[in-house]
């Protein structure tokens, strides 16, 4: 249990029923996550948990629910306090959790997950950073540029979605955004590329992928500037696939037959108007569960973007599964490697 | 639609400067959910917390959001709150209501979480179609 108060600052609201049910604090550079709690003596009593980051990501995505953070996560510290007495500049002072409350009492129920919040989740502006990736092995320079293309899109998918939900983008930057997503996909002659460089050029050269630095080598390395939040997504997605890639190929294949088999790859709008619901709602399902399985957390989103058309939400998630395998192949053949972000 | 200002309008509640805002819409709500404490709807269930707890909000609240009751349009949208505690140890059951154009504004939120300022002469108790247990969710 930790031993000391600690002074802590609001954030944003992630839940409000009546009164802020949820709410995000920050201390320093730790995040702190802080749920309403039925307490004697207080005014707006508050149970917190300070959260690693790799956690607070974990939770973002819908990988854990709440109550592993409050219960379960690793270096967590509890505390209490009165949001009654926050000061919007000063903050506000935490107490630690007393030992004599027996912290089983106030935790949330198990499988209440980030989908379930009533508030958008902040977009916290983190500092640009440098990705260092070592090369190894024998590089053409097709093969470069292969895998940069690859985590550009990765990286320009990833930031138009946020930049799509922070509260700091204008209504017709989220229309141009919804629109790239809704369009490209379904067109007649549709190539992916459109869809990604389309999202590109949304970005701006402020927000996208920039190479700083190449050695061209074996061994070599490349090093690119871009957002730290973004590239620490695009480690994680890595990461899934190096532990599961098989069984999310499968999943791939099983939705591309679906696909196949009703005409949809060739963009035939017309083969949609013959297809029954049932259909429909199967790539729907099988696109979820693919979704899911990549850990991808903003299928709902995605839904959303496509206009609730099954097909267009398929290939959407599916372009972006084929970016993430071909970019993890690169790091499965032990010819990439994450270095340091600094 | 009614026109929000005009000396003409009671709400239910006193209400600041500029509230409801101007996204909220007097529009009918049908079979939206609110928490209760029990089985037995009282109009104080319906109550803001501006009303029942002081017009005093958490600093991170503004008076007019504190001012609003809150409900959600569907049931599955409802349930997942309840596992938050003090929603938790507070609330047994749902009062499913039909809210009709001319009961007040609301104002839709993300994931199906609704702020309703009501008119004075809306009774929510009379507007609820049916109560349900919460249960084990």
């Amino acid at each position: 249990m930790s031993e000391k108060k600690r002074r802590a600052k609001y954030v944003s609201t992630l839940v409000y029923v009546d009164e802020p049910q949820l709410i995000l604090l920050e201390s320093k550079k730790t995040k702190i996550i802080a749920m309403a709690i039925d307490l004697g003596g207080h005014e707006f009593p508050f149970m917190a948990a300070t959260m690693t980051d790799v956690d607070w990501r974990k939770y973002k995505r819908g990988s854990v629910d709440l109550r592993y953070l409050f219960a379960f996560a690793r270096l967590r510290r509890l505390y209490k306090f009165d949001l009654g007495e926050l000061n919007l500049n000063t903050g506000l002072l935490m107490e630690p959790w007393p030992a004599d409350l027996p912290v089983a009492n106030f935790l949330p129920d198990s499988r209440f997950f980030v989908r379930d919040h009533t508030e958008p989740l902040p977009i916290v502006q983190s500092a640009s950073a440098l990705q260092h990736f070592a090369l190894d092995g024998a590089w053409g320079l097709p093969d470069f540029a292969s895998f940069y293309n690859k985590i550009s899109d990765i990286y320009a998918f990833i930031s138009a979605i946020a930049k799509f939900k922070s509260a700091q983008t204008s209504y017709d930057e989220k229309r141009s955004i919804i629109s790239a997503f809704a369009h490209h996909p379904f067109r007649g002659g549709f190539s992916y590329v459109n869809l990604f460089d389309h999202l590109e050029r949304l970005l701006g050269s402020g927000d996208s992928l920039q190479v700083q630095s190449i050695r061209y080598a074996s061994a070599g390395y490349v090093n690119v500037k871009g957002n730290r939040s973004v590239f620490a997504e695009i480690q994680e997605f890595i990461n899934i696939f190096s532990n599961k890639n098989e069984e999310i190929g499968k999943q791939y294949n099983k939705l591309y037959k679906y696909l196949a088999d009703g005409d949809f790859l060739a963009q035939d709008s017309a083969a949609l108007e013959r297809t029954s619901p049932e259909i429909l709602k199967l790539i729907r399902d099988e696109a979820k569960t693919l979704a899911h399985m990549m850990s991808f957390a903003e299928f709902d989103l995605m839904d959303t973007f496509a206009d609730r058309n099954e097909v267009v939400l398929a290939k959407i998630i599916m372009a972006f599964y084929r970016r993430i395998e071909q970019s993890f192949m690169f790091f499965a053949q032990g010819r990439v490697e994450f270095g340091d972000l600094t | 639609m009614q026109e929000k200002s005009g000396p003409k309008l009671a709400f239910r509640e006193e209400l600041p400067d500029a509230c409801p805002p101007p996204e909220a819409k007097a529009i009918a709500l049908s079979g939206v959910y609110r928490f209760l404490p029990s089985a037995n709807p009282k109009n104080e269930h319906f109550d803001s917390y501006c009303l029942l707890k002081g017009p005093k909000p958490p600093p991170t609240v503004t008076l007019c959001q504190w001012s609003a009751c809150s409900l959600f349009v569907t049931r599955e949208k409802a349930v997942a709150k309840i596992k938050l505690q003090k929603l938790r140890s507070r609330f047994s059951h749902f009062a499913i209501l039909d809210v009709p154009a001319n009961a007040g504004y609301s104002e839709s939120g993300q994931n199906g979480h609704l702020s309703l300022w009501m008119l004075k002469h809306f009774d929510p108790v009379t507007a609820i179609l049916k109560i349900e247990e919460i249960g084990d969710v």
